[in-house]
Formats: structure tokens, sequence, C-alpha cells
């Protein structure tokens, strides 16, 4: 296979799920990758039960009396410049991150791996075209372009979200082009095709379900790098404005303050790192969970 | 070797004018006014029509970029709604400090990342090799700001031996060099170590160790240079992404560049500056790849123009 993509990391089935992957971080010895995935279901429960341990109004509303408390009983993470609670703020910025970071990645997958299928399973003039176009936007600073498509469509978590997502599509179309391209000439799909399968029902029932395992492991590199663009906008002021708990956002805010009250920046900054750093270590476990050769490769 | 060299260079000038239609056409397209920017959410309908005829706003797109891109061949990108002052003059005031800041970034991350890389590659599976795989997953995990004020908070607030921001003295490019290049280092060392691995391995390394070649002159001489073509690749590859970071970096240390020039204007809703400095971080990346394209040439005599 002429392929830029390993024939191992196309999978025998869909049989590997997700206790397979479990069982691959014990068996392996990666425990620092198994943290990193209870890391994520923590993240990912903080995200959703933020609003049952703190009300949107404890973790914006200010209260000068309480400024710049150092962590301690009553609040845990301590309290930022405006006397708002830090816990509640890190969740609620849980929260936020998850929806960002999930909703834009969702946006690059589906439009990505359409323009990749569709340019790969129909080689000709328009998919070199396209795939130009692709390659031209890979090369674009990300950061730069999400920039440019939040400046005129205004800050807000609401284009915030599509500017992460579009500058996100060359990827996953460059992840796909290759693969659909060698594999529409497998056997399998030959075969279906004789039997009188239309294009469409090769594409979705015959190639892409043999490609799930490269969304997984791309998905999750994704998120974290849908999380690293998305908090340094939000730090530039061109995500959510204040007083959104946005982790970005809240490090900017109190960036004044890192001097004489680290906490302030410590506090959303880990957060923020530990979670963009769990995704990396999942992902690249992932990617030697399905293509087993890449182990030891850097 | 001239004429490959000048066959790619002459590849710019499209390339300039198809990013130059790229950044216009998203500006342009997407839902947004530069006019109701520019007159801020208070204007009336009547000052955001003046707005736009003012500017030539009203008129059909392709006039309106033919205008743009004429202008832009003799220097001129418009001017700064907020200062009037020409957006030419705004660049050249901020590129330098851009500049000067990426250069440092980038040495720092070649002249640790190199070394680090081949050492790594000549004791595989070392202690070396595992931690530089470690480094480079927290490289790619770590936000720039958060980084930078990291490196703040230590270095200037702490321990008072740098200043934190600013920029005029070399004692002040520090801590935004190091914030920007530090994630690279890993980076640069871990495509060296891969690409020198495979190199190490071909006939012309044992042949060249066969005849009695001392292995640094092996290692250096033979297979550095073979080694370097995709470090040089990724390397024309990874700049725009450091553009992206600068952006950041700038900020935190209150930098003077561009990238500092473009947030400032993106907050006062000035247009054409936005524009203006898009289009020339753009252009840094494309005759940067362009200039990496060439370096590949004169590494690799086999690569030629097709």
């Amino acid at each position: 296979m002429a392929s830029s993509i390993p024939a191992s990391s196309i999978p025998d089935g869909p049989a590997r799920g997700r206790r397979g992957f479990a069982a691959y971080l014990l068996r392996e010895r990666r425990y620092l990758a198994a943290a990193a995935a209870l890391a994520l279901v923590a993240f990912a429960a903080a995200a959703v039960v933020a609003p049952w341990l703190y009300s949107w109004d404890a973790a914006t509303r200010v209260k000068l009396g309480a400024a710049l408390l150092s962590p301690g009983p009553g609040h845990w993470l301590g309290t930022d410049e405006l006397g708002r609670d830090l816990v509640a703020r890190v969740l609620w910025g849980a929260r936020i991150t998850l929806v960002v970071a999930v909703s834009s990645v969702a946006i690059a997958l589906v439009s990505g791996v359409a323009v990749g299928a569709l340019c790969g399973f129909y080689p000709g003039r328009a998919s070199t075209l396209g795939m130009g176009l692709v390659d031209f936007m890979l090369a674009f600073p990300r950061t730069l372009f999400a920039i440019m498509l939040v400046t005129v469509a205004g800050n807000s978590i609401a284009s915030l979200v599509p500017a992460i997502g579009i500058s996100t599509i060359p990827v996953y179309a460059r992840l796909f082009y290759g693969p659909v391209m060698s594999m529409r000439r497998r056997e399998f799909v030959l075969a279906s095709r004789a039997i009188g399968a239309s294009d469409a029902r090769l594409l979705l029932a015959h190639i892409l379900p043999n490609l799930l395992s490269l969304v997984i492991v791309q998905s999750t590199l994704s998120l974290a790098e849908a999380i690293l663009i998305g908090s340094g906008l939000s730090f530039l002021g061109l995500g959510p404005p204040p007083p959104t708990p946005e982790w970005g956002v809240m490090i900017a805010g109190s960036r004044a303050h890192i001097s004489s009250h680290p906490h302030v920046i410590l506090a959303p900054g880990c957060a923020l790192f530990l979670v963009i750093l769990s995704f990396n270590l999942v992902g690249d476990a992932l990617r030697d969970h399905v293509d087993p050769r890449s182990h030891g490769r850097p | 070797m001239l004429r490959y060299a000048l066959t790619r260079l002459a590849w710019l000038v499209p390339m300039l004018f198809g990013v130059s239609l790229a950044i216009f056409l998203v500006l342009h397209l997407i839902p947004g006014d530069p006019a109701r920017m520019a007159a801020g959410p208070d204007a009336s309908e009547e000052d955001v029509r003046q707005i736009r005829a003012n500017y030539g706003l009203d008129r059909p797109l392709y006039v309106q970029y033919g205008i743009y891109i004429g202008k832009a061949m003799h220097g001129d990108l418009g001017d700064s709604f907020a200062t009037l002052a020409p957006v030419t003059e705004g660049i050249a005031r901020t590129l330098p400090a851009t500049l000067e800041l990426t250069t440092a970034a980038l040495l720092l991350a070649l002249c640790l990342g190199v070394p680090i890389g081949i050492f790594a590659a000549l004791h595989p599976r070392s202690a070396a090799d595992s931690a530089l795989t470690a480094l480079a997953v927290l490289g790619i995990s770590m936000p720039g700001f958060f980084l930078g004020l990291l490196l703040m908070l230590l270095f200037a607030a702490t321990l008072g031996w740098l200043p934190p921001t600013g920029r005029g003295t070399w004692r002040q490019l520090i801590l935004p060099a190091v914030t920007l290049g530090l994630p690279y280092v890993a980076s640069f060392a871990r495509l060296t170590r891969a690409s020198m691995l495979d190199v190490l391995h071909e006939d012309y390394i044992r042949t060249a160790r066969a005849k009695g070649l001392p292995l640094a002159r092996v290692v250096y001489k033979h297979a550095l240079a073979n080694a370097a073509i995709p470090v040089v690749t990724t390397f024309g590859m990874d700049f725009g992404r450091l553009l992206g970071g600068a952006v950041i970096v700038e900020t935190v240390f209150a930098w003077p560049g561009m990238g500092r020039y473009l947030v400032e204007a993106i907050m006062a809703r000035d247009f054409y500056v936005v524009q203006g400095t898009i289009l020339v971080f753009a252009a840094l990346v494309v005759v940067v790849n362009l200039a990496a394209d060439v370096v590949n040439g004169l590494l690799d005599p086999r690569i030629q123009y097709s």
C-alpha cells in the first residue's frame, strides 16, 4: 500500500474497545498514560457536575471583601482579585473548556473527514486542487488563522468554536486523504462495488468504519490542541469576555497579581496544563495501542 | 543549483497573491462588517453607511481586492482607523522586534535541540532518550502564556535575575525567547534523533566507518548533512506555529512586536491594521518555507525542481 499511514494502523475490526485500551495500559505498564486517562475522566466529571456544586453566581459575582484570599478552609484554592472562589471558577472553566474543545473538534472532524474522504475517493483535478488548498492551510499558522476568524466575527464562545474548528479542518482532511485513496482499491471494497453498492455505501459502510481508529487517535490529540489554541485566544481577549470563568480569561485577568498572589494564576494554569498534557499522553498511548509498530518511536 | 533556487523563488509571486486573496476573502466574507467594526457598537446606520462609502467598502468585492492589491504593491496597506497613520509604518516599527524574538527562539531551539537529538540518536534507549520523549510531550502541552508567566514569576519576581517585560537590552530578550523557544527544543531534538537514526543505518555510513573514519567525523560530516533535510523541512513548517506563539508571548512580556500590534488592533477594531499584519505574517511563513526548500536543495543535490 502506497500510503503515508502504516498498514498496521488500519485495524482488523472494531473489536478493540475501551476495555482493550485499559488492559493495554496495564499490560504495557504505561501507568502515566493510565493516570492521564483517569485525570480526563475527572475533568469530564468536573465539567458535568460544576453547576450542581457551585452556581454560576458563585463563580462570577464580585465580592471585594474576600479578594485575594490564600488557599485554605472555605476557599480551597483561594479567591481571585475580585473575591471569587477559585474552585468554583476552575470547575466552571472545565465545563467551558470541554464544551469549546469538543464542539470545535466535532466541526473539524465532520468537515475534515468529508473533505479528505471525498478527495481521496474521487481523485482528479478538483481533488488535487482541494488538497493543495488543504496543504496551504496547514502551513498557515493556526493561531493566526483562528485570530482572523474571531476578529471579524466578534469575541464570544460562539465565534471561538467555529474559529478553532475551521482552522483544524485541514488536519483531518490530510489524515484521511491517503488511507481512503488506498483503501478504495482494496479487495473488499472492489467486491462490494461488484455486487452493486453505491459510492456512498462504499464510503460510509465499508471504508470509513475501517478508519475509526485514526479518528479516535487524532481526535484525542486534536482536543489537546483545541484547548491550547482556545485558551490562548481567550488569554488574548479574543474568547468569551470577563467575568466568564474560562481558564485563559482567568489567567489574563489575574496577571497583575502574579508576584504577590501566585495562586490566582497557578490554579487555572495548572488545570489547563494538566488537561492538555493528559489528552496528549492518552493520545500517544492510543496511537501505540492501535499501531504497535509506532511504540518506542518518536 | 542557482536555477533551482531561482525557480523556487519565482513561485513566491503567485503564492503571495494567493495568500493575499485568501486573507482578503476570509476577512470580508465571514459574518461581520469592517465598517461596523470601525464605527463601534453604538454607531447609527447612517454613520456606518458613511464609513463604508469613505473606505470604498460598498464597492463589489473584486473591485475592492483590485484596489487593495494595487495599493499594496506600491507599499500602501491602508491607514489605521485609530491613529490614521499608515499601516506600513506600524509594521516597519514592530516587525524588527518580532524578527529578533523569533530568531532568538529558533536559535535556542536549534543550538540546544540538534546536539541533544544527536546525542540521543547515538545512545538509543538511554535515560537521556526517554527524558527527551517526556520533555517533548511537556513542550507541546504547555500553553505559552502560562509558561511565560511561570518563568516571569521565578526569574523576575522571585529571584530578580531578569527584567519581567519590555525590550531594549539583551537581558529583556532572554525570558520571551526562552518561553517561545523551549517547546521547540524538544521537538527539534526528537526530529534530529529520528532522522539521525534513519541515516545511521544507511550503507554509506557503514562504509565510512569500515574504511576507518573516526565516529565523530562520520556523524558530523556524513550523517548530519543527510539527517538535516527533514529537520530543515519541519523547521519551515514549525516557523508558522512559532509566529502564532510569538503573538501570545509578545502580549505576556509587553514585547513591542507585530503580534502585539495585531492584538491591539483587534481590540481597537482597526480593520486595516489587522489585515496588513496578518498579510505580513503570512508572507513571512511563505518566504521561510521557500527558504527551507532552497536550503534543502543545497544540502541534497538530488532534489531538483520538476
